[in-house]
């Protein structure tokens, strides 16, 4: 019972209580024993020692006690007892001599301080012993000594006392601490206590502040920790369920059907969507092995397969609904994996995509439909062209006939209209069916090398005449310094140039149009281009800017209908452009012109890649002083630059008054002009007028004169003014500088060398110039082709088809032959095949041009691919075919035509190798007051050329490509200023094989330039022998 | 009847032959007083002579007892007063002390001593002339080899030094030994002695004639046969195994390694003692 009651008491003490009671009791059984053990250990103690001091006091006193019994000091033993008596514990000692006389020292009795029930318990034996004092083993007496326990127990009452007050104070200091320890804590534990309590009621925002020890503040810390970590798993096992919550109803509400299976198969969760989709409610799909789809037992396991390798894939099936109605769905299936990541079974995420196949089905028909329309497109496009172009063929040529008869003016001025309608509603077709196939995707450029120079200014001839029939200047700057020998498309080229430089004649009304070109980026085998087109035209405004690239648009509604044109030049230029890897721009302000800019990059012909390829530097008139009369500032600066890169040094005049002043200052101070440059077209005075003035005067009338003209100048008129040059704007930068070298050379050598005098080229029409075979099997393009080149004064055999051709050319002897293409029973290619065929085991090789109404690339390559020669797109103007015909005619067909007015001095039999035209026009400038001269000019190039063609032989034999160049271009310039124009064409071809470092080719075409320079040779000597002779 | 009477009649006379036993009657008898100079401890004195003299009291049936005074003086006044009836001792051959009438029976084993003025091995004094100012330590003013003869030929040198008693002989050695006298007047053998015990080198600056060591002198007063018989029992000790272990025994309690025993000596064999004290300069 009062066990039982004891053990409540306990269970009621506190923590602190229990501690204290529990030490309190250890320290004092503790410290209880330790003093028990302690005092008997120290009764122990002291008895042993009272006997040992006392055995070591008699051991120590009898020899000097047998001193002294030995020689009888007796009074000293007495001394020496008492002494010992006195200092330590014995009680007493006493001295017997052998003869029994005694002597005492007692010691005074110590009061014991230790209680009675002390020395009981504790008992100290009292030590008593006696020692015989003998010398040399003879006795002298013994000497008795006791120990007295008083001091001992006294002492060992002390150290009792001692340790009781020890273990009083120790009780006491660990009663202390233990308070102190836990009175900091008690609190904090009691807190913890009470947040566990409010905490697990359901108050999750309790939290303890950790103070006291560090066992209880991190005890208090981790109660924090641990209430923060369940308020977070709550927090999130709350969203987690509403994410659930959310995910089931998205499952069950979702449209698509979502269902899983375990690994046998079993549906274990069907959705609603599911339920729709295939019309079983979830109680008749749920545990069941539904076969939803098409799937054969193989697939069905080769899935299963999958998804216990863990793979998610997807597959498209036919399925049955609960009606057997079969629909389409796409399966989305993944492997549904426990904890241990196992697979148990697989979702399912099926779409019916009944209506999506459906639609995909129609759209393919659709897609297929749409080819097929643009297929049909594409043909009608290209037979269209075909189609539109032979009676255009037809209007055109006829009106170029009609133009050649005798008309009234009134008819004259209709049969132009026709012809201008004719040739823009041409352009019209040209822009639709470019477009078209830029559209198509079915534009291909060509890669080939060509010479940027002499694209643009090819363009800028063929645009100078429209420039300045408007009172326009057209001016073009290429750094002299510049890479132009890069491969591109030059047809594509200048189509953009043309239709850029086209606009802005087109749009402007005074002023001039200039064409820039420079490298705005370079590589070791890139070149990118900078083209810029700036006018001084009407400006375009920003908002028509935006959209100036854009199919049929153009600036506004109202120039569009002013100037007429498709309103698509600017979208293919845009295309083509781009296509060549470039950008365009416009840059324009109302009323204050236009600039549009483009650039493009070109590939470095590989032949010049490793080397410089810009123009050579020319240096022939390094140091020579020109003066620029020019008015126009563009065309100024232009002259300006080129001089400069020609080392010239320069200075320009804006009037012809300024002019004569700069001459005659720079006269006066010795250092007079070499040559002035005069523009035709300047203020006040005309340049003839400014010419006779200047060589009025006696002081400046050596200055040499060159002009610059925008309409064929008056020869005569120009030369009776006094000027050595007359040339034609624009200036090919080429053209200008042999003509100021030649104008330069003439004055050193008192000769004038030839004057690169420009002509129309067809100026004078030649007749029986050559036999050609026609084979056109359309009658109107026959007559066409037929007028034209009778008009041109050569022979013409005209048959109907490819079979007739092949008589014809076995029959009769030919210089040419132009083909059709498509005709009845034989095509052009196929004749042409045959002819080449038969032509084979001859070595000769008939000159064959394609006369075809198709304008696309792959149609000149089929041309070749025949084998033949060229390929002229219907309709051709009289030019383009003459030009053609100039090309190709071999030149030993054509028979000298008959002059007009024959040459004075001019004649020959050799016309076929030398160009009648030039050396008739060389024979009337030079012959007029100096006949010996074009003697010299023939015999210098008697004596020059062969050393010329000894170095290009030279230069072949070491593969030279490089001075094979040169000496080519040497030749063909100086070849083609006695109109040696064949062999310097073949010079031309030559050179540029050169360029490409194709020296086996220019070898082989070394021995046709030789050939070529041989008969040259001949026809100049007898031209010679003959102008000696009169 | 017959039977105990005989055997009363046996132990009667068993009685009588032991009551008549020479221990039994030296026991009965006085004891005659052994007197050793003092030159060592009083403690190692009487664990050496102890021994000796109860063989000797043994075999001579003469029972000795040793008697030590506290000082060589007071035993020499002692002495001159016949206050002990043998002694052992060089003291008493001083004109005055020879009239007493002792009579040398015996003394120990071995040559003679001598005196010796020392100096430690590695002292600069040479000479003894080099002692003069300098302390020198002597045994007692009546130490004959440690003081009379030492003294007398510095006298004879004419040097004077400051004397320094030291007590005995051991301790003037040790005196020396330790620097704190310049030189020391001592006995040879004994320095020997102490030489080799306490591994002590020295140099001899002078040395005297050889004397006989001490000996034992017998009081006048003592009939001449119990002088005979102790003079017979100690020259036999070392013929006797008991005594020669005794003698053995006290060689090694005195660590000596002289010869042992002792031989028969007569007055004169210390008549050079005598000749010294008449012609000495000590006073």
């Amino acid at each position: 019972m009062s066990n039982m009651r004891g053990i409540r008491f306990w269970k009621n003490w506190g923590l602190v209580s229990r501690l204290m009671l529990a030490v309190g009791i250890a320290i004092i059984t503790g410290g209880g024993v330790q003093t028990a053990l302690l005092v008997a250990e120290g009764a122990a103690e002291h008895s042993a020692r009272l006997k040992r001091e006392l055995s070591e006091t008699l051991t120590f006193m009898a020899p000097l006690i047998a001193d002294q019994a030995l020689v009888g000091e007796y009074a000293v033993i007495s001394q020496l007892l008492k002494n010992q008596v006195q200092k330590g514990e014995i009680d007493s000692f006493q001295w017997t001599d052998k003869d029994g006389k005694k002597l005492v020292a007692q010691d005074k009795p110590d009061s014991l301080s230790a209680p009675a029930w002390f020395t009981a318990l504790a008992v100290i034996d009292r030590a008593e012993e006696s020692i015989e004092v003998t010398a040399g083993g003879v006795s002298y007496g013994r000497l008795n000594a006791a120990m007295a326990t008083t001091k001992a127990y006294n002492r060992l009452w002390q150290q009792f006392v001692k340790q009781l007050q020890i273990v009083a104070v120790t009780l006491f200091l660990m009663l202390q601490f233990i308070w102190l320890i836990f009175r900091g804590n008690l609190g904090t534990l009691r807190m913890l206590a009470e947040g566990a309590n409010r905490f697990s009621q359901g108050d999750y925002a309790v939290r303890i502040e950790p103070e006291g020890s560090p066992e209880v503040s991190s005890a208090a810390e981790a109660f924090n920790n641990m209430a923060n970590n369940i308020e977070s798993l709550i927090a999130s096992l709350g969203k987690s369920e509403s994410k659930n919550k959310l995910l089931a109803t998205i499952v069950e509400q979702s449209s698509e059907a979502i269902w899983t299976r375990d690994l046998a198969g079993t549906i274990t969760s069907w959705n609603s969507g599911a339920a729709a989709m295939f019309g079983y409610p979830p109680a008749e799909a749920m545990g069941h092995a539904l076969s939803l789809g098409d799937s054969t037992p193989e697939e069905e396991e080769a899935r299963r397969q999958r998804l216990v390798a863990g793979e998610k894939f997807s597959y498209d099936a036919k399925a049955l609904t609960r009606t057997r109605t079969a629909i389409d769905i796409q399966v989305a299936v993944a492997p549904l994996l426990d904890d241990t990541n196992e697979c148990i079974g697989s979702i399912a995420v099926a779409r019916d995509v009944t209506q999506h196949k459906r639609s995909e089905e129609a759209l393919r028909l659709a897609r297929e439909a749409a080819e097929a329309a643009n297929h049909a497109k594409s043909s009608f496009l290209a037979r269209m062209s075909h189609e539109i172009r032979t009676p255009m063929n037809g209007v055109l040529g006829m009106t170029e006939l009609l133009l050649e008869t005798g008309l009234s003016s009134t008819q004259r001025k209709y049969a132009e209209t026709v012809q201008r309608s004719g040739k823009n509603l041409l352009d019209i077709i040209n822009d639709i069916l470019d477009f078209s196939k830029i559209e198509a995707g079915k534009l291909e450029l060509e890669n080939v090398d060509m010479d940027l120079r002499r694209t643009v200014e090819d363009v800028v001839d063929l645009l100078a005449e429209r420039a300045h029939s408007k009172g326009l200047e057209l001016a073009c700057s290429i750094p002299a310094d510049l890479m132009t020998h890069v491969r591109g498309d030059p047809l594509r080229l200048g189509q953009v140039l043309t239709n850029l430089v086209g606009n802005a004649i087109k749009f402007t009304r005074q002023g001039a149009v200039v064409i820039r070109v420079a490298s705005t980026d370079e590589t070791a085998s890139k070149v990118t281009m900078r083209f810029e087109v700036s006018d001084t035209g009407s400006g375009i405004s920003p908002e028509a800017q935006s959209r100036i690239f854009d199919e049929f648009s153009q600036a506004d509604g109202s120039t569009t209908r002013k100037h007429g044109g498709s309103g698509l030049g600017l979208a293919i230029s845009k295309q083509l452009v781009e296509m060549m890897g470039g950008n365009i721009h416009v840059e324009s302000a109302l009323g204050a012109g236009s600039t549009f800019w483009f650039t493009s990059s070109f590939e470095k012909q590989e032949s010049l890649v490793h080397e410089d390829s810009r123009s050579a530097p020319m240096g022939m008139l390094t140091g020579v002083r020109a003066l620029i009369v020019e008015s126009s500032s563009i065309n100024r600066g232009i002259l300006q630059a080129q001089m400069s890169n020609w080392g010239m040094s320069n200075r320009v005049a804006a009037a012809p008054e300024q002019a004569v002043d700069l001459l005659t200052q720079a006269a006066a101070r010795g250092a007079p002009y070499d040559i002035a440059i005069i523009d035709l077209g300047l203020p006040g005075m005309d340049a003839l007028e400014l010419a006779r003035t200047i060589r009025a005067r006696s002081d400046i009338a050596k200055v040499r004169l060159v002009v610059l003209t925008r309409r064929q100048a008056d020869i005569k008129s120009a030369r009776e003014a006094g000027i050595d040059a007359c040339l034609a704007k624009p200036v090919r930068q080429t053209m200008l500088y042999e003509c100021l070298v030649n104008v330069m050379a003439g004055q050193l050598q008192e000769a004038a060398a030839a004057p690169a005098m420009s002509a129309p080229v067809n100026a004078a029409p030649g007749t029986g110039r050559g036999n050609i075979l026609l084979v056109e099997d359309n009658l109107i393009n026959q007559q066409v082709a037929l007028g034209i080149l009778q008009i041109q004064g050569y022979t013409v055999t005209v048959v109907n088809n490819g079979r007739e051709a092949l008589d014809a050319h076995a029959q009769g002897a030919f210089d040419l032959i132009l083909m059709d293409c498509h005709m009845p029973e034989m095509d052009g290619f196929e004749a042409t095949r045959e002819i080449r065929a038969r032509e084979r085991p001859t070595g000769k090789r008939m000159p064959i041009v394609a006369l075809t109404a198709n304008a696309m690339a792959q149609d000149r390559e089929a041309c070749l691919n025949a084998g033949m020669d060229d390929h002229l797109s219907k309709p051709f103007s009289m030019l383009t075919l003459q030009n053609m015909l100039d090309k190709w005619m071999p030149q030993g067909a054509a028979a000298p035509a008959p002059a007009a007015e024959p040459a004075a001095r001019v004649t020959g039999k050799r016309g076929g190798v030398l160009d009648r035209q030039v050396l008739e026009q060389l024979g009337k400038v030079l012959t007029n007051g100096k006949p010996e001269l074009l003697t010299r000019v023939i015999n210098l190039y008697l004596v020059e050329s062969p050393k010329l063609m000894h170095k290009l032989k030279q230069a072949a034999g070491a593969s030279n490509a490089r001075e094979i160049a040169s000496s080519a271009h040497s030749l063909k310039s100086s070849s083609a200023n006695v109109g040696a124009k064949a062999l310097s064409r073949y010079c031309e071809d030559l050179e540029a094989s050169a360029r490409r470092a194709d020296t086996e080719e220019a070898r082989r075409m070394l021995a046709k330039v030789e050939a070529e320079h041989h008969s040259v040779q001949t026809a100049l000597s007898e031209e010679f022998e003959l102008l000696a002779a009169s | 009847m017959r039977l105990k009477t005989i055997t009363g009649a046996a132990m009667i006379l068993a009685a009588a032959v032991m009551l008549h036993s020479p221990g039994a009657a030296a026991q009965a008898q006085k004891a005659y007083s052994f007197n050793v100079l003092n030159q060592r401890s009083i403690a190692l004195t009487a664990q050496y002579w102890n021994p000796i003299l109860t063989h000797v009291s043994k075999k001579s049936g003469v029972p000795l007892e040793l008697k030590l005074a506290k000082t060589a003086q007071e035993g020499n006044i002692i002495g001159e007063k016949f206050g002990y009836d043998f002694m052992y001792t060089n003291h008493f051959f001083t004109p005055e002390r020879d009239r007493l009438g002792y009579k040398v029976i015996a003394r120990p084993a071995g040559p003679g001593i001598r005196s010796t003025i020392v100096v430690p091995q590695d002292s600069p004094i040479q000479s003894l002339h080099e002692l003069s100012g300098k302390d020198v330590a002597f045994v007692t003013p009546d130490a004959f080899l440690g003081y009379w003869l030492p003294m007398d030929a510095l006298l004879r040198a004419k040097v004077r030094i400051n004397v320094v008693f030291t007590g005995n002989q051991e301790a003037s050695s040790a005196q020396l030994r330790v620097n704190k006298v310049a030189a020391a007047g001592v006995n040879s053998s004994v320095l020997a002695r102490y030489a080799r015990r306490e591994s002590f080198n020295y140099r001899a600056l002078w040395t005297s004639e050889a004397y006989q060591d001490l000996c034992i002198m017998a009081s006048p007063k003592v009939p001449a046969d119990k002088v005979a018989a102790v003079r017979a029992a100690l020259i036999n000790m070392i013929n006797d195994p008991e005594g020669r272990q005794v003698l053995e025994a006290g060689a090694d309690l005195l660590k000596s390694t002289g010869d042992l025993g002792f031989v028969a000596a007569e007055n004169r064999d210390y008549d050079n003692y005598r000749k010294f004290y008449r012609t000495t300069q000590v006073k």
